[in-house]
């Protein structure tokens, strides 16, 4: 029927339908091989997909005591490029780098280094991505990933630290408590696709990826107090830095802690690593004479001293071996309140040996020097304490008045706040609760680390230390209005490395106050590093200091109080009609406690002008009622007999370094003439017609105290010395006068 | 065997007698045909959804999908239409449909839309979408060869010249496609030409010559083509290179790994999301192997397996030779791009740029494929029983 043709035609179509069958089959097997034999593809495909990466989560959130948020987690624009799938590469780096202020060449040469994802730039600004994205090129995306921010800005900077771009804490509590406030970053199955987006836009739970939540012990008002008192101390004294911290005693909160050169954390990528430290846990300072509160506490607690013990210091100087040791000037016979109100030298390092080396560095390490607080901030410094047996002589001395030991501040800090926390010394706690996301805050609880001294010994040094912050202390600058205070200065001279000995120029200025002294609610260190000109000491520039601070402080606690001005023990009126008895062991204490050294150096304007000051109340050291009639306000009165010839020296003083071999007792005219010379004189501003304020700033210029008579309201009617009158050294006080608007209206 | 088991569908059909028309053209499709073609279109509407869906996520009916499945339409119609009408009326509009095939191939050389670096879509308004004239093209010459090779000159043989009229047929659209570039195409057509030249008859001995000088000519094309070199080095060790050259490939490796035998889940193919670059017009037999594994892959393997075996069988019973080269033509037309396309994906020939019928995306190609199968249906339909129809009806009696 069919043709040959068509048959033939019919067997070639048979042939070729074998071979494409053979063909299928072939492939067939192919496939098999493919899907079932080689894994290269399905592990190669596994790699590219399931590139691993860890999702950011957002961290936790870092608040203050009154869960004021001072760090926090927000999404940020990233712009990252695959440039496998650029398609013009010159014209997308052209393009990014104008819009993201890049370089070029640098952009260039990133894209070019790579095949896959690449981020080009991180936390660029949400306007910064909108108009990359409205360029849509192809190859280049945007994502979001948490930032940390800190939206109190250099608010307690150097304490809450910083995450850097991956969101690693790399300072402060941010890296002390990195494992908690990072949470758990979960290395999610996320999937990108080759154009690098993720696949899901949300695979986990943010909230259970994210880091655990923080509530700090410090108080953003109270910080901010503190840092804005420090920042204006620092500028006027011309410090190059400064530190205030801030504990209540009981508990070893921190409160505030104040460093000075802040940092902007939000600009972390600006700054230099070494400038973003904690000075008040990592840097260690020579404590200077602030050293001396706990040798007397030490020896007071060894039994070695006792409290009524008294110490002659001579002619103000004394022989160790290697060294001779000095006073600013002769106190002669000082009980242990004597040597603190007014950090004689001498006195200490015989209250030193007497406690002996090893009962001293024992007790150093009781009070927490030489090893870290336990506060775990990071990389927090231990101080340096030499092992006792290293100590010759010469060290046991100087290490008595602190020279040749080192402290962190927030180790002095604690070791203060063991005295004002009847002798237990706490860890400072610098966090108070924490909690999981959606989980409940787990408070912390306050850590004891033991007993620094007793109770009994804790409360007598404090009364000691209450005389410093006298009007014959050295610490008067520190006082408060209806608060007692009890502090202790210190200047303490910075090493010179370069020439391997202690400056004569630069100075850690020191003061640490217990405020109320009698129920003590804050222990404050301050210390301001390298104050210039004459008002370099602790108890010129530390100790006004820590009144603005405690101030606000107590008065956040409902203490009302201020900062008061208490001229410094007016001699030479209180002498001018004195007998001039031979004076006790007692009185002599006071004397020399009244001729303080270095600060409060008598001068002849001074002396006529100054009038006891009403002060703290009640001190019950020194009762004498009888000799105080010139006073009337003041209770705790030096005797004064014995002060009169002295007076009559150093106002009549040349001015001449002191001698180490000084007469005897009488020295004190040379060394008070000396400090005569500290400050410049200065003619006294008419202050008349001005507003309280207005004479503040006048008097701050000029560095003259002003003490009001009666309500500072209105405007100043009197003043004395009278406009004109020559000013000089180092006490300079004005009394104004004020009548009210009405009254002179 | 197959011959009396077409006799006893004929007797069947002949039982029956002439009820509605409806019953005998549905009782006149070839089953083979019809299965093979619902199994891949239908895994061709699947895929192209899994596939497109990806490329645009905030479109509720992906518009490429969409576009499948109005081309699908389309390609249904003119199905019908070639399957309705005589063969008879093909082989009269076989050379005027050449013509214009041609005639769009050159309108595309000068006014084309230039995608990827080659010219090879031309925009036409009136359809709404860019068409490729290849597809029509390839459709076209081979049915125009078969009206020349059908031509039989009284003799068993297929003359030389007939050979060579042919040939002269395939030149200009081979040479038109060479120009865009579109080597791939040019070479398959060329094969297809080969192949109906052997079934009409031509010694093989004829087609040597050629067949050297397009291999050289291939070889030569390659040396000088930097995109084309690429290809074939990417194909040689495609992990040599993972990132550039071997990218598609390892990509394409990586789905079938993924897939294993029974895949990842319809929908669940991560080849899609950009890695596999063309996933969803050249390379979506990958993604058939990822979502649905060996067995989806063996499913589409089968279905052309299906194809080519009824196809052919339709060929081996035609009593027409128009006929017989207008089934083995269509049968070949999408069987062999079918093979090429699934050895390139399995990384067996290099990168080649052609479709997979049906499940391809891409509207000319499917309205195409869709046209060659009705084509298929339509010469089983009129040739199956010749006793029946009469031979008036194919009008080819002349040569029997």
């Amino acid at each position: 029927m069919r043709s040959q043709a068509l048959r033939s035609a019919a067997i070639r179509v048979g042939a070729l339908r074998l071979m494409l069958l053979f063909a299928l089959l072939l492939l067939a097997a192919r496939a098999g091989q493919l899907t079932l034999v080689n894994t290269d593809g399905k592990l190669h495909g596994n790699r590219q997909i399931h590139a691993r990466i860890s999702v950011p989560s957002a961290r936790g959130l870092i608040l203050d005591r009154d869960r004021t948020e001072l760090a926090i987690s927000v999404d940020a624009p990233s712009i990252y490029v695959v440039p496998r799938l650029l398609e013009d590469r010159k014209r997308t780096s052209r393009e990014l780098a104008r819009i993201l202020d890049l370089d070029r060449r640098q952009l260039g040469k990133r894209i070019e280094g790579h095949e896959g994802f690449t981020y080009v730039a991180r936390w660029v600004t949400e306007k910064q991505a909108e108009r990359i994205a409205a360029l849509e090129l192809q190859g280049v995306g945007i994502e979001y990933e948490p930032r940390r921010t800190y939206p109190a800005g250099s608010l307690a900077a150097p304490l809450i630290g910083f995450a850097d771009i991956d969101g690693v804490g790399v300072r402060g509590v941010e890296q002390m408590l990195d494992g908690w406030l990072k949470g758990q970053p979960r290395v999610a199955d996320v999937q990108r696709d080759a154009r690098g987006r993720l696949l899901s836009s949300s695979p986990l739970d943010p909230r259970l990826a994210a880091g655990g939540d923080v509530v700090l012990s410090i108080d953003s008002g109270l910080q901010g107090q503190a840092e804005a008192a420090l920042a204006e101390a620092v500028k006027a004294s011309g410090a190059k830095g400064g530190v205030i911290i801030s504990v209540d005693p009981k508990t070893g909160d921190v409160l505030a802690l104040a460093e000075a050169p802040g940092f902007d954390p939000n600009r972390f990528r600006h700054m230099s690593y070494e400038n973003t430290r904690s000075r008040s846990f990592l840097d260690m300072v020579e404590p200077g004479s602030t050293m001396k509160a706990f040798v007397v506490a030490a020896a007071l607690d060894a039994g070695a001293i006792s409290p009524e013990q008294t110490f002659d210091t001579g002619e103000g100087w004394m022989r160790v071996p290697g060294k001779t040791i000095r006073d600013h000037r002769p106190y002669g016979i000082l009980d242990p309140a004597g040597v603190l109100t007014v950090s004689s030298n001498v006195g200490i390092v015989q209250i030193g040996q007497q406690l002996g080396p090893e009962a001293h560095y024992d007790a150093l390490l009781r009070f927490g020097f030489g090893q870290p607080t336990g506060s775990g901030f990071p990389t927090e410094s231990g101080g340096l304490v030499r092992d006792w047996q290293d100590w010759q002589p010469v060290d046991h001395a100087t290490i008595s008045f602190g020279q040749g030991i080192s402290v962190t501040p927030m180790q002095l800090a604690m070791a203060v706040a063991s005295l004002a926390n009847g002798g237990e010394r706490m860890r400072p706690r610098l966090v108070l609760a924490r909690r999981r996301p959606m989980g409940e805050w787990e408070q912390s609880e306050p850590t004891s680390v033991g007993q620094a001294v007793s109770p009994e010994t804790a409360a007598s040094v404090i009364g000691m230390l209450e005389q410093v912050v006298s009007a014959q202390g050295t610490g008067r600058r520190a006082a408060l209005a209806n608060v007692r205070v009890a502090g202790k200065t210190g200047t303490a001279q910075k090493l010179d490395r370069a020439e391997g000995r202690y400056s004569q120029t630069r100075y850690t200025a020191w003061f640490f106050g217990i405020a109320p002294a009698d129920d003590p609610r804050l222990a404050i260190v301050v210390a301001l590093d390298e104050p210039q000109g004459t008002a370099h000491t602790g108890g010129a520039v530390a100790a006004p200091l820590f009144a603005r601070v405690a101030a606000a402080q107590l008065a956040h606690q409902g203490i009302l109080t201020q900062p008061e001005q208490i001229a410094a023990r007016p001699l030479p009126t209180l002498m001018a009609e004195q007998e001039a008895p031979e004076p006790t062991e007692q009185e002599e204490r006071d004397v020399q406690a009244v001729q303080e050294p270095t600060i409060e150096s008598r001068t002849k304007a001074g002396a006529t002008i100054a009038t006891p000051i009403a002060r703290t109340p009640e001190v019950a050291a020194v009762p004498d009622p009888p000799e105080v009639r010139q006073v009337p306000k003041v209770q705790e009165t030096p005797r004064p007999k014995a002060e009169q010839p002295r007076h009559v020296a150093s106002t009549s003083a040349v001015a001449k370094p002191p001698p180490v071999s000084a007469p005897p007792a009488r020295s004190a005219v040379l060394q008070a003439s000396h400090e005569i010379e500290a400050l410049p004189a200065v003619f006294v501003p008419d202050f008349r017609g001005e507003t309280v304020g207005a004479a503040r700033s006048k008097a701050a210029r000029e560095s003259i105290d002003l003490h009001v008579l009666g309500v500072a309201d209105g405007r100043v009617v009197e003043q004395s010395p009278a406009p004109g009158t020559i000013l000089g050294g180092r006490e300079r006080t004005v009394i104004l006068s004020f009548a009210t608007g009405r009254e002179s209206g | 065997m197959s011959q009396s088991g077409s006799r006893k569908k004929a007797a069947r059909k002949q039982t029956r007698g002439g009820g509605a028309a409806a019953v005998a053209d549905a009782d006149s499709l070839d089953g083979g045909v019809a299965f093979s073609a619902v199994v891949l279109i239908s895994m061709g509407v699947v895929m192209s959804y899994s596939t497109t869906a990806t490329l645009n996520l905030d479109a509720s009916i992906p518009p490429l999908f969409a576009h499948h499945v109005s081309a699908l339409l389309m390609g249904l119609a003119a199905a019908a239409a070639a399957a309705f009408l005589p063969t008879s009326v093909w082989r009269r509009l076989a050379l005027p449909f050449w013509l214009f095939s041609l005639l769009l191939l050159v309108a595309t050389h000068f006014f084309g839309v230039t995608v990827n670096g080659a010219q090879r879509w031309l925009e036409l308004p009136a359809l709404g979408f860019r068409f490729q004239p290849v597809e029509l093209a390839k459709c076209a010459t081979v049915l125009a060869v078969v009206a020349v090779i059908a031509q039989r000159d009284g003799h068993d043989e297929l003359g030389g010249r007939r050979v060579m009229l042919s040939g002269a047929l395939a030149l200009p659209v081979v040479a038109l496609l060479l120009m865009q570039p579109d080597l791939g195409n040019a070479v398959l057509l060329a094969a297809l030409v080969a192949l109906l030249q052997i079934v009409g008859g031509t010694k093989i001995t004829r087609l040597i010559l050629p067949a050297l000088v397009g291999i050289v000519g291939i070889v030569l094309y390659i040396l000088n083509n930097d995109y084309a070199r690429r290809r074939v080095t990417g194909f040689m060790d495609p992990w040599e290179r993972p990132l550039s050259e071997g990218f598609q490939l390892v990509q394409s490796f990586v789905a079938f790994g993924r897939g294993g035998l029974f895949g990842v889940g319809l929908g669940n193919g991560q080849q899609k999301l950009a890695y596999l670059p063309e996933a969803h017009t050249d390379f979506i037999l990958s993604l058939v192997a990822e979502e649905l594994g060996l067995i989806g892959v063996l499913v589409v393997l089968g279905g052309f397996a299906g194809l080519l075996v009824a196809g052919t069988r339709i060929a081996t019973r035609c009593t027409d030779r128009f006929a017989l080269l207008v089934a083995f033509g269509m049968t070949a037309l999408l069987t062999v791009p079918a093979v090429v396309n699934a050895s390139v994906v399995m990384g067996l020939l290099p990168t080649k740029g052609l479709t997979l019928p049906f499940l391809s995306y891409g509207r000319t190609s499917l309205i195409v494929c869709c046209f060659a199968l009705g084509l298929l249906l339509g010469v089983a339909r009129n040739d199956e029983s010749p006793g029946k129809r009469g031979r008036h009806e194919t009008g080819g009696g002349r040569w029997r």
